[in-house]
């Protein structure tokens, strides 16, 4: 199945890019479940990935953000550990009204995931989840090559 | 193939934009609409009424952008506004008060008094005559340029020290109103060079060229010199200012001239834009205004040329030093970030042996 790779190069297309801050790239729910738990079977994938996407982080090349509950599940907000770089796109009561109302198949957790991508120019999301590959987004990581 | 093998995922021939699926926020019209409609206002009371110049007017000018740039927002992005806002008013009336203590110095709470310091009368003059072999900048400028009628330099000039009054303040709006991250880069810079400035106005007090020309005061340095900086802007139609607050804040303090922050936010701003431009001409072209604001000030007697030097060092100073701490901070969150990676790492291959 075909996986869009390249734009967390920093060089990414989209909306984003017309705006003044470096390219988002949103680090889905189950790619932070991947990089946080040592058990997974993506582990070392993901963090692979995520250890490319902090290098780009390091020379502001891309930012990297999480939804809020989302990272909260994953160690919360702490500045110290795994999720330092991450930044946190906080969700509000009109982004869960939006959730609630996007055609998604009914799972709200996808739906909020889209709607704080859409509301934050979000073009890139780092995930597991193959229900995104649906929409037009770049989507990391990167196939494996057999 | 079996018929009770789970279904896969098949994707749609064609990609779904996030638009399609997410509902539209239909007050985005809306708060386009009210900023236009603001922007068309303000214009219209600057062509009828003047340029409001003093603190309270422009920060009211800038709440009312900013109400309509946030209508519909949530109660937490209003939150945030809140505290920013009341961050900018502390810097602000901070400001006010250091400035207008500088020249009689003041308490630390009730502690020891800090100054006055002596007035430099002569030797920002003496700097700018070693500088310009024995010439003084504002007397040459205004010899050769200026008239009895109002000339075209003048009306470059007067609307070049008018826009200090604006200018940072609606970068400031748009960086607010476009991306809250930059408008915090912007801020720690702005606010680092007020304080840089009002330290300096403590510890430095310095009497402007049409200061030391007036007879008015007892030093007469040299010939009187004309002081209007308002009068290429009234000869463009415009009213002047509009000052009515400047009373309720009126710290004022005619002896802060070194550093000059014309200077300082004549360049702040392009500086801080020149990030996103690629075009060489572009940064040149921006790179002007800095240049064509010094000659203003000097050509108006409002500052020596050592004054303007001195705030363009301090604005290029506060670029380095955040930029530096921007990315210490970065490389700090990343090392971070990779050691705790590691160390679970590590933690699971011990647990595994």
């Amino acid at each position: 199945m075909p996986r869009f790779a390249g734009a967390g190069t920093g060089t990414g297309t989209g909306t984003g890019d017309a705006m003044i801050d470096p390219p988002k790239v949103l680090l889905e729910h189950s790619f932070l479940h991947a990089v946080a738990d040592d058990q997974h079977e993506q582990h070392e994938r993901a963090t692979g990935e995520y250890l490319r996407l902090v290098a780009e982080y390091e020379v502001e090349a891309v930012l990297l953000v999480a939804v809020s509950d989302h990272l909260r599940a994953h160690g919360g907000f702490d500045r110290r550990g795994r999720f330092a770089p991450v930044d946190r796109l906080w969700v509000g009561m009109q982004h869960r009204r939006a959730a609630k109302r996007t055609s998604s198949g009914g799972d709200l957790d996808l739906a909020l995931t889209l709607v704080m991508a859409e509301r934050h120019r979000v073009r890139t999301i780092a995930t597991f989840d193959p229900r995104f590959e649906q929409y037009q987004l770049t989507l990391l990581p990167a196939p494996e090559v057999e | 193939m079996s018929t009770t093998e789970a279904p896969t995922f098949v994707p749609p021939p064609t990609r779904l934009s996030l638009r399609s699926v997410v509902p539209v926020d239909h007050l985005q019209p809306v708060r386009l609409g009210l900023m236009f409609s603001y922007l068309l206002a303000y214009l219209l009371w600057l062509r009828l009424k003047g340029l409001p110049i003093d603190r309270i007017s422009v920060a009211i000018s800038v709440a009312i952008f900013l109400v309509c740039a946030f209508v519909g927002r949530s109660w937490r992005t209003w939150g945030i506004l809140l505290v920013d806002c009341a961050f900018y008013i502390v810097m602000w009336l901070a400001y006010e008060k250091t400035r207008g203590a500088a020249d009689d110095g003041f308490q630390v709470f009730g502690l020891f008094q800090v100054g006055p310091y002596p007035l430099q009368v002569e030797s920002m003059r003496n700097i700018d005559r070693a500088m310009f072999f024995g010439h003084d900048p504002n007397t040459v400028l205004q010899d050769h340029f200026w008239e009895r009628s109002v000339r075209w330099y003048d009306v470059v000039a007067s609307a070049t020290y008018m826009t200090h009054f604006v200018f940072p303040i609606i970068a400031m709006a748009v960086l607010w109103v476009l991306s809250h991250r930059q408008w915090v880069r912007f801020m720690k810079r702005f606010a680092t060079l007020l304080g840089v400035g009002c330290l300096l106005f403590v510890l430095l007090p310095t009497a402007p060229p049409w200061m030391v020309a007036s007879p008015k005061y007892p030093y007469q340095l040299f010939h009187e010199l004309h002081r209007d900086a308002g009068r290429g802007f009234r000869h463009l139609g415009f009213k002047g200012f509009t000052n009515d607050y400047k009373i309720a804040l009126s710290n004022g303090n005619g002896v802060a001239a070194m550093p000059s922050l014309h200077a300082s936010f004549a360049l702040i701003v392009p500086l801080f834009f020149m990030q996103w431009i690629r075009q060489t001409w572009v940064k040149v072209a921006l790179l002007l205004f800095p240049i064509t604001m010094l000659a203003s000030l000097v050509y108006l007697g409002e500052h020596w040329v050592i004054d303007g030097l001195v705030g363009w060092g301090i604005t290029v100073g506060t670029f380095w030093f955040w930029n530096r701490m921007e990315r210490r901070t970065r490389v700090a969150r990343s090392h971070r970030a990779r050691a705790a990676l590691r160390r679970r790492r590590h933690r699971h291959r011990h647990r595994h042996r």
